[in-house]
């Protein structure tokens, strides 16, 4: 290549042969071409050196490129983590919320067969009754002034015999005593009214003092169904929290991740 | 491939989308990085950052020529492995042969089919114009490699240097002409189609 060519021609030169040329340019260049021999060997010289540069092999990449998640800045250990926590988060919801739908029907099912209410409908009547007995001798306790009344009762009033039936013998069937026999309850203590004061209403106490003439067997039931409806309840209300914290949790951590 | 369709998944984080397109252009990014940097290393290091880059960007990529694209976050790759020489020149490592010239192994250039001395004659050819290059000023050589090797187009290599238009002519006729003065020098490696010097003497 003649190195005398300016620095113009060479661009010129350059841009002709990679066809970036205007085409007013191009005709100026080759009207230029027909007449300088130079500027035509300096060409053919340029096309060449583009030909050997051109033939250069691509050359093939010795190994592979491709990222991993920590080249790529992700975290797939904390993302693992995170999916095995919501994973875990999503079934302990779906646990929490099905106990907590057998519980409400379980709940529900309860309230249809009827507790029994003889004692809860009588103990307002009872108290009533033991507020008449304790306006009449508000010196004692009523329980204790009741069984005392009731024992004085008892020992004024005559015990009748037992009717008792001798068998009879000659010609006739052996009739058993139990059969025959009526013990009259006069030696009992009547509890009617014990019984249905239930312990804790009235001005002395139900059932204090004297356990002998106040026994209330029957306030037991009222005292457990009222404890198994409360635990239904807070086990209802913890199931209920249980499902939301979870859920709400498992979507948090989905919207993190 | 669609690769449009895997431009637009990897921006929106998929790894594997992305994956796929660097199978595509890993050989056109490191031949463009060895080229550049004359060392495979430093061309392997220079591809690796490129991929990790071009991933943690892809998101600006506003379309047109994605090989461009490429291009550009490679150059800028090479830029500053050059400037980081600059300041800390480095002894090779390589073993070098009775010359003193570093042993370059070519198993990534090697061709199958070829010949053992038909190999050799590629391989010194091929070394001998990558020594020409090397001679070359950093921008000239950006240039005369994203032109004459990767086939760009003026404007596309504008784009991947980021200097205009006319810097890119200017570059690119200096370096063809200090190629042509240097490759002179090892015409008898070249074959009879692009034997140079003798001609025009």
């Amino acid at each position: 290549m003649n190195n005398n060519l300016s620095s113009q021609d060479l661009e010129l030169l350059s841009a002709y042969l990679d066809q970036e040329l205007e085409p007013v340019e191009v005709e100026r260049f080759e009207a230029r071409l027909s007449s300088n021999a130079d500027l035509k060997i300096a060409l053919a010289e340029m096309q060449k050196t583009r030909q050997v540069l051109r033939s250069l092999p691509l050359i093939r990449a010795p190994r592979n490129f491709t990222l991993t998640p920590e080249m790529a800045g992700l975290k797939p250990r904390k993302e693992n983590k995170a999916l095995r926590w919501f994973s875990g988060l999503r079934l302990s919801s779906a646990l929490a919320a099905i106990l907590l739908v057998l519980v409400l029907v379980g709940d529900f099912l309860s309230g249809i067969t009827p507790l029994p209410t003889t004692n809860i409908a009588e103990a307002p009547m009872a108290a009533s009754i033991e507020d008449e007995i304790l306006k009449e001798a508000p010196s004692e306790p009523s329980s204790l002034q009741f069984a005392d009344s009731i024992e004085g009762e008892i020992a004024l009033t005559p015990t009748p015999m037992p009717n008792i039936v001798q068998p009879e013998i000659a010609g006739g069937s052996v009739i058993e005593e139990s059969e025959s026999v009526e013990l009259l309850p006069t030696q009992e203590v009547p509890t009617a009214f014990p019984q249905q004061v239930p312990r804790g209403i009235g001005g002395g106490g139900g059932g204090g003092g004297d356990d002998s003439g106040s026994q209330l067997p029957s306030s037991e039931p009222l005292l457990t169904a009222y404890q198994i409806r409360t635990t239904i309840r807070i086990t209802e209300v913890l199931l209920a929290i249980a499902v939301i914290t979870t859920a709400t949790a498992a979507w948090i951590l989905r919207r993190r991740s | 491939m669609d690769e449009t369709g895997l431009i637009q998944d990897a921006a929106q984080g998929d790894l594997n989308a992305f994956n796929r397109l660097v199978l595509a252009y890993q050989d056109m990014i490191f031949s463009q990085a060895y080229r550049i940097l004359g060392d495979a290393d430093a061309a392997d290091d220079a591809t690796q950052e490129t991929m990790i880059s071009a991933y943690k960007n892809i998101h600006s990529f506003r379309g047109g020529s994605f090989k461009a694209w490429l291009l550009r976050i490679v150059t800028n790759s090479c830029y500053d492995e050059l400037r980081r020489r600059k300041r800390k020149p480095t002894t090779p490592l390589e073993p070098v042969d009775s010359d003193n010239e570093e042993i370059e192994s070519p198993y990534w250039i090697a061709d199958p089919g070829e010949l053992p001395e038909e190999t050799a004659e590629r391989t010194e050819l091929g070394n001998a114009i990558q020594d020409c290059l090397n001679s070359l000023p950093d921008d000239f050589r950006m240039v005369v490699v994203l032109v004459d090797v990767q086939g760009m187009d003026y404007q596309d290599a504008s784009y991947s240097t980021g200097v205009p238009l006319g810097t890119i002519k200017s570059r690119l006729a200096r370096a063809r002409l200090r190629l042509r003065d240097c490759l002179q020098e090892f015409w008898e490696l070249l074959p009879d189609v692009f034997r140079l010097g003798g001609e025009s003497n």
